[in-house]
């Protein structure tokens, strides 16, 4: 039971390393504001979007697409909830 | 033979730290509430709080886990972050280091009669897991009312409450939260008085995440059948009606290590390292391993 659970314990942090570094270092989803150039719009990496959603900055469009909800590089301020 | 010194070093640590545990999860507020303006709202901390409190340095994993099901994309990072964490030490951060607990664990302190809970409460974190933090968010979006961050009480009490003062002081206009948050806050606040933890207990999604990794952590805790005098102290000092003695991984457990205030290398809490010392085949018995939970 103990060998069980020391290699059971193992492989999750094995799991937990590699979805790490997956997510560090993948660049998940493009994000756009109204009117952008779709071409022109660089990949984001995961940090950076976890921080526009935390501020309610990004939404996904009835269309699907995931676009910025703001203009600039001010973020709205007010909480999303 | 060093293995077992290293164990009773991480006893005889947690066993020092254990009266001053509220102190640790004061001291962890330093932490999670940066009094100087850091801000790393791209990193998830492993403890359940609002990242919209002007004072929060890290995001909510919780509300990342939402929002990213609004998004209908997979927070890596987070699950990453949750499941490492899950796997070092279980629930721990949830009894050591959450601001939220550290805010029940106060109410508890209020000398008022307290009511326990029928043990399947415990069953509607999965709930809340399962819809206002997963299906709901990916299915409508981040606009419905059930939403986990619209009906989350650590928004209202960490975020809502300290941004309607900071309204009032600068003299802004004041945006009253809704009728529903409001009184989320009031149950919620009327809650901790009576119940010990009664989110954690019965709502907290992000608990019943960590408490899933309870028996397969690299932390946990072992019961010695050999030592044990079948007193029930471990289970009278347990706030969460959790026997310890039966079940010391328990489902429930938020780690707070209480229980093993019982008698010296009862219930102690190793790490996997540490392997238990070898005893006669006979003395072995079930009781000493993971249980099922109730």
């Amino acid at each position: 039971m103990e060998k069980y659970r020391t290699t059971l314990s193992l492989l999750l942090v094995g799991l937990a390393v590699a979805f790490l570094a997956y997510g560090l270092l993948s660049s998940p989803a493009p994000a756009a504001s109204d009117g952008q150039d779709p071409n022109d719009i660089a990949a984001k990496s995961e940090l950076w979007i976890t921080q526009q959603v935390v501020r309610g900055g990004l939404q996904r469009t009835e269309t699907g697409e995931i676009k910025k909800t703001y203009e600039g590089e001010q973020a709205p301020e007010a909480c999303p909830t | 033979m060093a293995h077992m010194a290293a164990k009773t070093r991480l006893a005889g640590f947690f066993a020092r730290l254990q009266p001053y545990r509220l102190w640790v999860q004061t001291a962890f507020l330093v932490v999670w509430l940066a009094p100087f303006g850091l801000r790393y709202h791209g990193i998830c901390a492993p403890v359940f709080h609002c990242y919209a409190c002007p004072l929060a340095t890290f995001s909510c994993p919780i509300g990342v886990l939402a929002n990213f099901a609004a998004l209908h994309m997979i927070p890596f990072v987070a699950i990453g972050t949750l499941v490492l964490v899950g796997a070092l030490v279980g629930s721990l951060f949830c009894g050591w280091a959450c601001p939220f607990g550290w805010l029940q664990d106060l109410g508890a302190k209020v000398p008022t009669a307290k009511f326990e809970l029928p043990s399947w409460t415990g069953h509607f974190r999965f709930v809340v897991l399962g819809l206002a933090v997963l299906a709901i968010p990916y299915f409508f979006g981040e606009a419905h009312p059930l939403f986990i961050c619209r009906i989350c009480p650590a928004g209202g009490i960490e975020a809502a409450i300290p941004n309607v003062v900071k309204q009032a002081w600068t003299g802004q206009p004041i945006l009253w939260p809704s009728t529903l948050k409001l009184t989320i806050i009031g149950v919620f606040i009327g809650a901790i008085l009576f119940i010990r933890r009664p989110w954690c207990r019965v709502l907290c999604p992000l608990g019943v995440i960590f408490s899933a990794f309870n028996r397969a952590s690299a932390f946990l805790l072992r019961f010695d059948r050999e030592q044990c005098t079948d007193c029930k102290l471990c289970g009278k000092l347990c706030q969460y009606n959790i026997e310890p003695q039966e079940s010391p991984n328990d489902l429930r457990c938020i780690r707070c290590l209480e229980c093993t205030r019982c008698h010296p290398g009862v219930l102690t809490p190793p790490t996997n390292l540490h392997p238990r010392k070898k005893a006669p085949a006979d003395s072995e018995t079930p009781a000493a391993e993971p249980g099922p939970s109730k």
